[in-house]
């Protein structure tokens, strides 16, 4: 069913004369987000978890009501929830967590991801697989969809760590992660999901995945930028050593040591984005009154339209997951002629905005043989009219570089 | 006319000078935008001490792919400094390329635009 495109757009700030088809880079801020994040600025400006007066205590109380909040989102509990600065922030405290700690060791002597990583997931991994000396595996793509076969071969005893996403940032291809983490959790391994892309598009449930950790950005789910979060699953995340020290996080400290405080306070050392959080709390209300499931009906139908129309287009390939029921919301595209820095130059100036470039996957895009895309992301404010817009614009910036 | 896309900047992208691999060449040097995936290799073949001022370019030559600007780009450098000597190459500055392309060049296109430039100058 589509949405109301047009009551839902009211609930944003005014858009410019044009078409945003950039949501996968970051989403448009509902002015409810604002509100909240402002408020706190105004009303109970204060830190957390420290002072007794009432705007420090409101504070605390509103910052660990988004706790739970988005606990119930992912269908974790409270404690398994750190506020960070964003998915890349999480992703590389996780994987400091796992290095500082004895959780990789022994028979264990592999870590395995997908060549459809974004490079936040990818590049911490590379970085411990270096410090560690231990092999990355990455697992290939078949088409535009991970190879769940070779996938299956590769999780054995020696897989120590799968890291993979829950849908990809540039295919908007949504990938089995039920499967990967079964099979991955049978040989043992501790499995981390990437759900950056997806969150705000898709349900997000971290006990029908089956998975150890998961992070995700908050601004590509509506929220502020600056605020982000870390799931980790109780048992592992209380074997875990902190990776950032500092304020808060201790329980002891003395001349040459300290103690750790309870999880999750030991892992968010210092004054976290406050605002953010509170605009994170705000971001969820919004999309749990919107309901992902309703939008991500909306989108996908975008989905279909787009990919139709685009591959009307004479040398236009569309690298997009074709089944909607499988796409967070993309459709990234390549012109026979035209690099897609020109495409996007070229909508820019009918104010149609999208993303060019590698998407930070360059080895997605390697894997695919070409050396970048352009990318239309849809969200539940964009309407097929914002297609149609985006499609006379492809078709003119092809007529521009036609040969 | 798009005020970017003018008409001889795209027939140097369509149709560009100087393409291709070059045999016996002197110098060859790669350079590439990692953000937008341009990538260019360029060939020199220099007339070494001809003159008395020093190296003479005899031929020069690029290979490679990116987007429209990047690529006449090449296109157009190749052009103005074939018979260049290398002091006066070595001189050629951000505004020289600017002014091959007749318009202004935004921010986000800066480094497309001196692509070419900026290899031909590690090349020397």
């Amino acid at each position: 069913m589509p949405l109301d495109t047009l009551k839902i757009k009211k609930e944003f700030p005014p858009i410019p004369d044009g078409v945003y088809l950039d949501s996968a880079a970051t989403s448009l801020t509902p002015l409810a987000v604002m509100d909240a994040e402002l408020e706190y600025y105004t009303d109970f400006r204060a830190n957390v978890h420290r002072g007794f007066f009432k705007e420090a205590v409101r504070a605390t109380e509103r910052y660990e009501e988004v706790r739970k909040r988005v606990a119930a989102f992912i269908h974790a509990d409270p404690e398994e929830i750190i506020f960070t600065s964003g998915a890349t922030e999480s992703s590389n405290m996780f994987v400091r967590m796992i290095d500082e700690s004895a959780v990789v060791a022994g028979e264990r002597m592999e870590i395995l991801s997908t060549v459809m990583e974004h490079h936040a997931g990818l590049v911490p991994l590379q970085q411990f697989a270096r410090r560690r000396g231990l092999p990355l595996r990455l697992i290939p793509m078949k088409g535009v969809a991970l190879d769940y076969e070779e996938g299956a071969q590769m999780i054995t005893k020696k897989t120590a760590l799968l890291s993979v996403m829950l849908a990809s940032n540039v295919s908007g291809a949504i990938n089995d992660v039920h499967l990967l983490a079964g099979l991955a959790h049978r040989e043992g391994a501790i499995v981390v999901v990437d759900a950056t892309a997806a969150a705000g598009h898709i349900p997000i449930d971290v006990q029908q995945l089956g998975c150890d950790a998961l992070y995700f950005s908050g601004h590509k789910m509506f929220a502020p930028t600056g605020v982000g979060v870390l799931f980790v699953k109780r048992e592992l995340l209380e074997k875990l050593s902190p990776s950032v020290f500092g304020g808060h996080m201790i329980s002891h400290v003395g001349e040459q040591v300290s103690e750790w405080a309870e999880i999750p306070s030991r892992f968010e050392a210092g004054t976290k984005n406050i605002a953010g959080v509170i605009g994170l709390g705000a971001a969820i209300d919004f999309l749990e009154r919107h309901d992902v499931n309703e939008i991500h009906g909306h989108v996908k139908e975008l989905v279909t339209y787009a990919v139709i129309e685009l591959e009307k287009i004479p040398g236009v390939t569309v690298i997009a997951e074709k089944d909607p029921e499988k796409n967070i919301g993309i459709v990234s595209f390549v012109c026979a002629w035209a690099h897609p820095h020109d495409v996007a130059e070229i909508l820019a100036r009918d104010n149609v905005a999208v993303r060019p470039g590698h998407h930070c996957a360059i080895l997605l895009h390697a894997a695919l043989r070409i050396p970048a895309s352009t990318r239309a992301s849809f969200h539940l404010y964009n309407s097929k009219n914002d297609v149609d817009m985006l499609v006379e614009s492809v078709k003119k910036a092809c007529a521009i570089f036609t040969q | 006319m798009d005020p970017l896309y003018q008409e001889h900047i795209l027939e140097h992208y369509k149709h560009p000078h100087n393409r291709g691999l070059m045999e016996g060449f002197d110098v060859k040097k790669k350079g590439e935008n990692i953000s937008c995936g341009d990538d260019l290799t360029l060939y020199l073949k220099w007339n070494l001490a001809a003159q008395a001022g020093g190296d003479t370019l005899l031929d020069i030559s690029f290979e490679g792919f990116g987007c429209a600007i990047s690529q006449s780009g090449a296109s157009m450098l190749t052009d103005k400094v074939k018979g260049m000597m290398r002091a006066d190459i070595a001189k050629l500055t951000e505004k020289d390329m600017y002014e091959l392309y007749g318009t202004v060049i935004s921010p986000q296109r800066e480094k497309c635009a001196l692509l070419a430039l900026s290899t031909l100058h590690s090349a020397l």
